[in-house]
């Protein structure tokens, strides 16, 4: 479940932010681990992993949990399975596992995304109604170190609902209350919904590089991109990942016993 | 086949741009800068102060009520003809227009007052919605309290305008949470001003600025922390036709007291109102509003 404030948030604004979700010890593995990968060449990687390195853009790895088993408890962190169940009405699905380094010399990402009126992708709901928000696809960002402000995360606040074309002219640089942008502390992760317009800005500190888990899920009964090779569940590795986790990749056609059990505190009453 | 009559909103060309319909649809209102000359406004506070200082010297059926942190002018417009012309300012009403499909009706008026004062120890500032005297339950809305948009149009049919007549610095006046005139989740219990859940903002404005609002926008005022006192003209729209909540607009005693165009904007009225037109043919042609 979410509570009032986070429902109010999220509807208001299209984000919020969990503080504290992940253990700090954890953090610190992760990171110590993407640290090691970035000196990886790609080659080094055995599928499903597999980065990608452009140059002047952050450095990008894929589908950590099969490397790594602390990325497998972010994955099924409570708190995140709390914001996802809820979100998608007990029915969750992680689709996509990603994370990056940006050092200052990598181009920040774009705003993009945004609604602008006119019909949504079925693939893109949100509803609201007596009182519950239903998304059916929304993204969680993971941070593993502290983000001053002025870096990271940046989103036009309540382009989800928005009914017009958003002015080409605003940057992800603008100030408030027009762009928002969020600081969070490692362990701490945003919720937001892919209408809205959202940004990652440069990396502007020098003592570290941001380094940031990115987690979308979906309505496990809807259909997606199943026919992809680079999509969950990779059926080859289940035995690599515990079996909630490749439940919570695979859509939901009643055989999830293991992924239950994690997920049943945290389900909303939703009518019959 | 159903047939419409030729002043259906259908088809409405609206006047405000584009940008201006992203934002306000997006954060539910508008800023207009300097709408009003210095020389205007620097008369209106000379009017207002005379009639703060000798409420028996404001006309009827001006009404002046105040204390000694905070004073209202009711019907300031029917005092002074330099007050009506806030009211039907053509920059604010092209906005107010294009956000009611042209058809604005007046419904009040007033200039308020607001002073620096003791803050007892615990009192905050509060936020509120307009809900003309009546809060529906959580899950509706008040039907004169609309927010719409479609086909490209905006539909705000309750529109507040606030045009201040001192600078404001920030922190001080007018302030808002963004985006609430389409919240659809109950309001938490536990939100208050100062609380990271409810991300409310104040202006930096110049006197002469216009502040236009949805009044489904939690809104409210910060404690005045200047020198000299905040004042600040509130006009109130609605969409003229459907209905008439607030009676004591158009005050057919003192109909001598302001001009057609005024008297024309207080009244309820189906069709496009004259000064409407007017407005229009001005955007048609290019001229400058005034």
């Amino acid at each position: 479940m979410l509570t009032q404030e986070e429902k109010w948030y999220l509807d208001l604004l299209g984000y919020f932010v969990v503080r504290d979700a992940v253990p700090k010890a954890d953090v610190e593995v992760m990171k110590a681990q993407m640290f090691e990968w970035y000196e990886w060449d790609a080659s080094d990687f055995k599928p499903p992993m597999r980065i990608n390195a452009p140059e002047g853009k952050p450095w990008w790895v894929y589908n950590m949990h099969y490397g790594h088993e602390a990325f497998q408890r972010l994955i099924l962190n409570p708190e995140i399975l709390r914001v996802s169940t809820a979100l998608t009405w007990n029915y969750p699905r992680i689709f996509d596992v990603v994370a990056n380094i940006c050092y200052p010399d990598a181009d920040g990402l774009e705003l993009h995304g945004g609604h602008k009126g006119w019909f949504r992708s079925p693939h893109h709901q949100y509803q609201v109604a007596n009182d519950e928000i239903f998304a059916s696809f929304f993204n969680l960002s993971v941070s593993l170190v502290d983000v001053p402000p002025g870096n990271g995360f940046a989103c036009i606040p309540g382009s989800h609902k928005s009914e017009f074309q958003y002015p080409e002219h605003i940057t992800m640089d603008d100030p408030p209350p027009v762009v928002h942008n969020i600081p969070v502390n490692a362990g701490d992760f945003i919720v937001f919904l892919p209408n809205t317009r959202h940004a990652g800005r440069r990396w502007h500190y020098d003592a570290y590089p941001r380094m940031t888990v990115f987690l979308r899920w979906v309505y496990a009964k809807q259909f997606h991109h199943v026919d992809s090779s680079w999509c969950l569940p990779f059926d080859a590795h289940k035995d690599e990942i515990p079996e909630a986790l490749h439940e919570l990749e695979s859509r939901d056609h009643g055989q999830r016993k293991a992924l239950n059990k994690l997920i049943n505190p945290f389900k909303v009453d939703i009518p019959e | 086949m159903l047939i419409r009559g030729e002043d259906s909103a259908i088809n409405l060309p609206s006047t405000l741009t584009e940008e201006e319909k992203w934002h306000y649809d997006l954060f539910g209102y508008l800023v207009l800068q300097q709408v009003v000359s210095p020389a205007e406004i620097e008369r209106m506070l000379e009017i207002a102060s005379g009639w703060f200082a000798d409420p028996k010297a404001a006309p009827e059926p001006v009404n002046v009520t105040q204390d000694e942190y905070s004073g209202v002018l009711n019907n300031v417009q029917y005092g002074d003809r330099i007050f009506e012309r806030l009211s039907v300012n053509e920059k604010v009403m092209r906005v107010v227009m294009g956000l009611m499909w042209n058809r604005p009706r007046l419904f009040n008026c007033a200039l308020v007052l607001q002073k620096q004062r003791p803050i007892p120890e615990g009192e905050k500032e509060r936020l509120h919605r307009d809900t003309s005297g009546f809060d529906f339950p959580d899950g509706f809305y008040n039907p004169h309290n609309d927010y719409q948009a479609g086909n490209g149009q905006i539909y705000s049919n309750y529109v507040n305008t606030a045009i201040t007549l001192v600078d404001v610095p920030k922190n001080n006046g007018f302030m808002c949470i963004p985006g609430t005139h389409k919240s659809l989740i109950k309001l938490p219990t536990t939100l208050d001003i100062d609380n990271e859940w409810a991300p409310a903002i104040t202006f930096e404005l110049k006197a002469g600025d216009c502040l236009i609002f949805s009044s489904r926008l939690m809104h409210g005022a910060k404690f005045w922390k200047e020198d000299y006192p905040r004042r600040v003209v509130f006009n109130r729209y609605q969409f003229s036709f459907y209905f008439n909540e607030n009676y004591n607009l158009p005050i057919e005693a003192h109909r001598d007291r302001i001009s057609a165009d005024q008297y024309e904007l207080e009244s309820v009225q189906r069709s496009e109102k004259g000064f409407a037109k007017r407005i229009l043919k001005k955007l048609e042609d290019g001229e400058e509003l005034c």
